[in-house]
Order: C-alpha cells, then structure tokens, then sequence
C-alpha cells in the first residue's frame, strides 16, 4: 500500500480501467513461482544426511541385510530348520552321519556349530531372522495403529477425552512393559506368535500416544488447521488430512526406534518361555537354550545374543540419522 | 432445529429477511478467554478471563465493506474468529442474513459456511505445508459435497487460480514454492471457492510487501464487485483502510469506541484514541501532516480492563472531575502520574540503583525526588497546593515500599469521571457512533466540553 493511495484515497481503484486490470493480472500471472526444487529435495537430503554419516551407511545397510536375510532366509540356510547333527558341536567343525538317507556317510559343515538338539545354528539364526521381523513389524504396525488413534483423539479434542485417555497411557507406562507382556500372555493364553504381537504391541502403545499427543497439540494449533475449520472440515478430516500428514516425520523415527526394542521384547519373551512354540528357531529361544550349556558350549548362546545385538544397533543408528535429517528439514521449512 | 425454525426464533417481532436487513449482524457479542489452566485453577477460586471481545455491535450490509482497526491484542481477530465461530461466543448474538448462528455446534455451522468465509493474516501458515495448491482449494468443495466428481472439481480450482492471478498449472505446486502475494492468491481462492456472501479478512495484506498489497487490495475490490461479497476487513493499518472501506470501526480493549463512514472518520475523527491513531499514519504532503499524539503508558491487560471509559488510562484529553481546582493541562499531568503509579511502571528498586551509581547516597527524600522527576511530566509547580502535596505524599509512601498507600493517595487525589461511569454511545450524526464522555451531552462533567478541546 503506497501513500498515494492513501491520499488518493479510493478514486484511485475506479481510476483503473478493465484494461489495466488485465494488464496487471497478466503480469502477476506470468510471475512464475519461486523456483525450488524443495518438495524433491526432502527426500534427497534425507539420502545425503545418511550418506555423509558412517554409522548410518553401517545402520541401513545392516538393516538391509536383515530384511534380506529374513526374506530370503530357505535360500541362505545351508540345511532345512529342523534338519538334526551332531551334538553341541564347535563352530566351524563337521558332523559325520547318514543326513540324506542314501545310506553313504556324508561330512556336513557347521559354520557357528549346532545346538543341543544338533540344529546347525547358522540356520536357527537366519530362520530366526523371520520371526524377529515379523514380530518386530507387525508390533510396530499394531502399536502404531492404536496408539497414534489415541494420541490425535486425546491431543485434538483435549478436556475430558484427553484426561481419560492420558491417564491410561499414564498407568501403562509406569507399568514395565516386559511384565505387562507377560501378564497380557498369560491372560491371552498359549504360545504363538500372534499372541505375542498383541502382547508387545500393547505394551507398546503408550510410546506412540505420547509422541503423537505432542504433536498433534502444537500442529492443532497452526493456522491452516483454523482455516479448514472456517471451510467447515469435520473433525475426522481434519485430523487425518491436516494434522496427521504433518506428524509424519517423528511417527517415521519413532517407528525405526522402536522396531529394536520389539526385537529385544520377543527374544525377552522367548527367553522367559512366553514367546513363541519351543520348536520354532526364535533368538530369544536359542539363547534360552544355550544358557544351560554355557561353560560346555558358549557359541549357543553367544551367536544369537550377537545377532541381536548387531540388529538392534543397526535400526538404532539408522533411526538416529533419520531423525537429525528430519530435523533439519523442519527447520528450513519453518524459515521458509 | 431446521433452518426456518431458527429465522423465526430469531425475529422478536419484524421480518429479519427484508432486504433492508444487514448481512451481517452482532449484538452484544462477546468472547472471553479462560486463564485457567485445569481442575485445580478452577478450585482455587474464580478464573480469571481474558475480555477479548466485550459487547461489540456492528453490521454489515450487502456489498458493504467495514473495516475493523485498533491495536495489536484490542481483540479484532477474536472478533473475526468469533462471527465465524471459530471461537464460541461467550454471549451476544451473531446474525447472518436474519438467522441466528452464534455458538452453533460445528455440524449445525456446516451450511451457513458456504455463505461466510476467512482469509488470515499468515498466508504461508494459513495453507498446509503437505497439501498441493489443488488439494487446498479443492478441500472446501469435497467439504460441502460440490461438483459432481473429481474432474469436476479440478476444473473449478483451475478457474479460481486463473481468476486470483494465478496459472492454473500451479495445482500440484506445494505452498512454500510461492511467493506471499502469490500464497495470499491461494488463501483467496480457497475462502471463494465456496462463493461466500460474507469475507472476514483478518489483517490480509499486512504480512505483505507494501507493493503487494496494493494487487491484493484491487483483487479483493474486484471480487467484491463480481461476486456482490461484503467484506469485514479487520486491520490496524490505517492506510489500507482508506484505500478499501466503506465504514470503520474503531476497537479499543475489545469494544467499539467509533463507528463512521471511511470519510467521515479520516476529516473527523471524534474519540481522542481514534484522533491519535489518525495522528500516527504517515502522510506525503507536510500540509496534510497534524501534531503526533503518542499515546503514554502501557495498553492495559484486557484481563483486567480499567474501570469507566477502558481509555481513560491512556488518554490525552482525559475529563477532571467538577471540583478539580487547576487547570484541565495540570490535572492530565497528575492523572498521568496516578496511572503509572496505579500500573506499577514506576520503578522505585531501578531508581535507588540508578542514585547510588550517580549520587551514592540514596535516602527516602531523594529516591521521592527522583519518582516525580521520572513519572510526572514537567514539575508539579503549577498543581493546586492541596493536589501537590498528594503527589509528594504518594512518591514519599512509593519510596518507603508503602505500595497500597502511595495508590490509595492519588486515587483519592485524582478522580476523573472517565473512570467512574460507562460512556454510553453518542451520535454526532446519522452515520456516525462515538463512545467518549467528552462527546456525551448526558455524561458527568459540563456538556460544554464538547468538541472544546477537538483537534
């Protein structure tokens, strides 16, 4: 608004003929947008983040591995799950037998050696990728589901609902979640891994509740969330369309940080004998297993104990990373 | 309760739906903030409320546009937000084309929101930074189930983006690629997609460039002229006013003060807080330039508004009471002095560091001095004897850490009818509302003070 307008005062928008209008529309119509190639270059600077950082090329590739391992795992296996050898044998050594049945002695490698019931390890460990990923998933997935339900609810409507709900979450989070697991087992009834997932998940939920809560209390709160109120948007749509696509990012990190923790919770549960059926090749299970054998035979226990340690490092620095390169977008966004 | 029901309800006795009726009307509205944070506020005692919005009245006629000014935090935008319902009214009434709309639930609200919409301040905020410039403008359409399909709907964007000035091939552009005018373009095209009879702009323009807003401006002239919009344009520049309104209102601590045609208001402006907000826009011609009145002291928190006339803390023309002995000058000097001491902006620990860095010998007498010098303007020589000693008594109490006794004195002291009663609104014409005890024949004080002391 320059001042001679505001001497002019209003003549001076009759004063502009239907021609002059159009020349101006025009102008301002050609003005292309400020070029930015911003919207495509979230996702690359989210790949140079994790390029430039070690531990999160070491993160995702291991992450990779695992998922590939999982995917892949009767092509990987040397020998079929069950397939039993000798004995407690050493890392690298041979069982001698009649295995295939053709009634010659045939000489079989164990790489990481074979358990107490002559399981070669190797396999147990890279079938047991299998139940650790699809456990690890599908907990996230449940847990997500649930608790980003309750937080937007909670965080969006606030007052009563918000109380109620805050205070579950409250209780469950006080509550180790290890034991809740348990308890939810034991109430659930018999081993599997169905019950298993609902028992992780749940004892899950409150960590995505929080984080979606928080969020959702600072995004309810932008000016685009009022101006879909003043449109007439129903509260269901705006949560979902406005609020939710806008938590997107930390709910990303949360859920790699938590993939860890639900492998770590199912090899718990394992260990414990609330997991899974006995026969099925779980980590948890086998370092179960190789407990009783530890002064005769350590590679039991210790090479599934290494591969979930290697795991859950990876997720974490792979979460990490993802995070800072989140976080980085979001202050360049709000700069503008 | 159907939409006729509630015309009826809403009638007391005349026929609302006549064409002379406003589009838009609020009576008495009012909108309050909680303070209280939770359950245990709300035990310990009454919640203090924030009086954002405090009895306003306007309307707003077809193809009319009022502008609403006043200061940051005078409660203009809640004003906007509440006759959207955005915020529920705490009470009054809101009235669109005749029909009752203040505090309906959201669902009730749906259909009278394709007659009512927003523009806001904050292009870039107002526009979700993950949706596309097609998603956004699309969203009222899909909201109010208009347009047969998709493509329908596509379509009917492609045509709003081309009527704001836009390319229509921006739909899948994100909002952050855009520049402010052009974000405040989509903001526009997105409150006019629902052809809306009424438009809230709060502060549309002010985010923007000067250039800019000029071509905001015209394209909102432009609209209003297509599509017969009433426009409620909520500002606090006054320059912008002049260039697009019609009528303004002049809003002070959430209640109308002055109520005037743009032109009238500009050549005569009756309320002292409107004269000095016309006082303060710049103006090219040194002719057309008048003394700056700079408003003293701090705005008042709207929690607590001041008694009487809510200005009477800040005015420059503030009324002595009959028994005043000195001049009308002497006493706005001592009235000025009362309210920073009643404010709190007098302060005596700053004073005392500042005479032992300067003096290094620091006693009750001196630190007096020193509250006078600093919060009475000029000396209170010329001060009736009676009323000067008030004003050392006050300083001396202030010195020695007497807060509630230093405020009783210059209550007592220095009294103004502005403080005592309510000015009630006055009409200079027709047209023309004011709410000021200087201008109310009916008001304490004599009615010749009218117009005595009007720049």
């Amino acid at each position: 608004m320059s001042n001679d307008h505001t001497t002019a005062g209003r003549s001076d928008s009759d004063a502009l003929d239907p021609d002059e209008r159009e020349r101006i529309a025009r102008r301002y119509r050609d003005e292309s947008p400020v070029e930015s190639t911003e919207n495509r270059g979230v996702y690359r600077r989210i790949r140079d983040q994790i390029l430039s950082d070690k531990k999160a090329i070491f993160g995702a590739t291991m992450v990779l591995l695992f998922v590939f391992t999982a995917m892949f795992a009767p092509m990987i296996a040397p020998y079929e799950q069950d397939e039993t050898f000798g004995i407690n044998q050493e890392p690298n050594s041979y069982s001698e037998g009649d295995y295939t049945g053709n009634g010659e002695i045939d000489r079989v490698w164990h790489v990481l050696g074979t358990d107490s019931f002559g399981h070669d390890l190797f396999t147990r460990i890279v079938f047991g990728a299998r139940i650790s990923l699809l456990v690890a998933l599908t907990t996230v997935a449940f847990a997500f589901t649930v608790g980003t339900a309750i937080g937007l609810i909670a965080g969006y409507y606030g007052g009563l609902i918000d109380e109620l709900l805050m205070r579950y979450v409250d209780f469950q989070w006080a509550f180790p979640s290890i034991i809740l697991a348990a308890g939810l087992i034991a109430f659930l009834g018999g081993l599997g891994v169905t019950n298993v997932v609902i028992a992780i998940g749940v004892a899950f939920i409150d960590d995505f509740a929080r984080l979606v809560r928080g969020e959702v209390l600072s995004i309810r709160e932008e000016e685009y969330v009022l101006a879909a109120r003043a449109i007439g948007t129903s509260d269901r749509r705006i949560m979902t369309k406005e609020i939710l696509p806008n938590a997107v990012a930390p709910i990303i990190v949360q859920m790699t940080l938590m993939i860890p923790l639900a492998i770590i919770a199912e090899a718990a549960l394992s260990f414990l004998g609330l997991g899974v059926k006995p026969t099925t090749p779980t980590w948890g299970l086998l370092l179960a297993e190789g407990r009783q054998y530890i002064n005769q035979a350590w590679w039991i226990s210790v090479f599934p104990g290494l591969a979930i340690m290697v795991v859950v490092l990876a997720f974490n620095m792979f979460g990490d990373s993802l995070r800072d390169a989140f976080d980085v977008k979001q202050s360049e966004v709000s700069e503008k | 309760m159907s939409e006729t029901d509630m015309t009826d309800v809403g009638v007391e006795g005349t026929d609302r739906n006549s064409n002379e009726d406003p589009l838009l009307q609020a009576d008495g509205l009012k909108k309050y903030f909680d303070q209280s944070d939770g359950m245990l506020d709300r035990l310990l005692g009454p919640a203090s409320k924030v009086k954002a919005v405090d009895g306003v009245d306007f309307e707003l006629g077809r193809q009319e546009t009022v502008a609403v000014v006043g200061e940051s935090g005078c409660g203009k935008s809640t004003l906007g937000k509440t006759l959207l319902n955005l915020h529920d009214p705490t009470g009054g009434e809101v009235r669109l084309d005749g029909t009752e709309i203040g505090g309906l639930s959201d669902k009730e609200m749906l259909p009278y929101r394709k007659e009512i919409q927003m523009i806001f301040q904050d292009p870039l905020a107002s526009l979700n930074p993950r949706q596309t410039v097609g998603d956004i403008i699309k969203a009222p359409l899909e909201v109010h189930g208009i347009g047969e399909d998709d493509a329908e709907r596509t379509e009917r964007v492609r045509s709003l983006l081309d009527r704001v000035g836009l390319s229509p091939d921006y739909l899948e552009r994100y909002p952050h690629q855009f520049s402010g005018g052009q974000q405040q373009r989509i903001g526009i095209a997105r409150a006019l997609a629902l052809e809306p009879r009424v438009l809230i702009a709060d502060e549309p323009v002010s985010a923007l460039d000067v250039s800019v807003q000029a071509q905001i401006l015209n394209l909102l002239n432009t609209f209003q002229e297509e599509f017969g919009l009433s426009i409620l344009f909520i500002t606090h520049d006054l320059s912008v006013v002049r260039y697009i309104a019609d009528r303004v209102l002049v809003m002070y601590l959430g209640e109308i003060v002055e109520a005037a045609p743009v032109d009238e208001l500009f050549e005569n402006p009756k309320h002292p807080y409107t004269q000095s907000l016309l006082s303060s826009v710049p103006r090219i011609d040194p002719k057309e330039r008048s003394d700056r009145i700079t408003l003293r002291g701090v705005v008042p928190s709207p929690m607590d508004p001041p008694s009487g006339c809510r200005f009477h803390t800040r005015c420059p023309v503030v009324i002595p009471p009959d028994e005043w002995p000195g001049t009308e000058e002497a006493f706005r000097f001592a009235f000025r002095f009362r309210n920073q001491l009643l404010s709190g902006e007098i302060d005596v620990e700053n004073i005392e560091t500042h005479l032992e860095a300067t003096t290094g010998r620091v006693t009750t007498e001196s630190v007096a001095d020193e509250v006078i010098a600093d919060a009475y303007p000029g000396s209170p020589e010329n001060l009736p004897g009676e009323k000067r000693d008030a004003i050392e008594s006050a300083a001396l109490a202030l010195a020695k850490g007497n807060d509630e006794e230093a405020a009783s004195i210059v209550t007592e002291a220095f009294p103004s009818p502005c403080e005592r009663r309510m000015p009630t609104e006055h009409r200079h014409a027709s047209d023309h509302a004011v709410r000021c005890h200087r201008l109310d024949p009916s008001a304490p004080g004599e009615p010749r003070r009218i117009g005595a002391d009007d720049a």
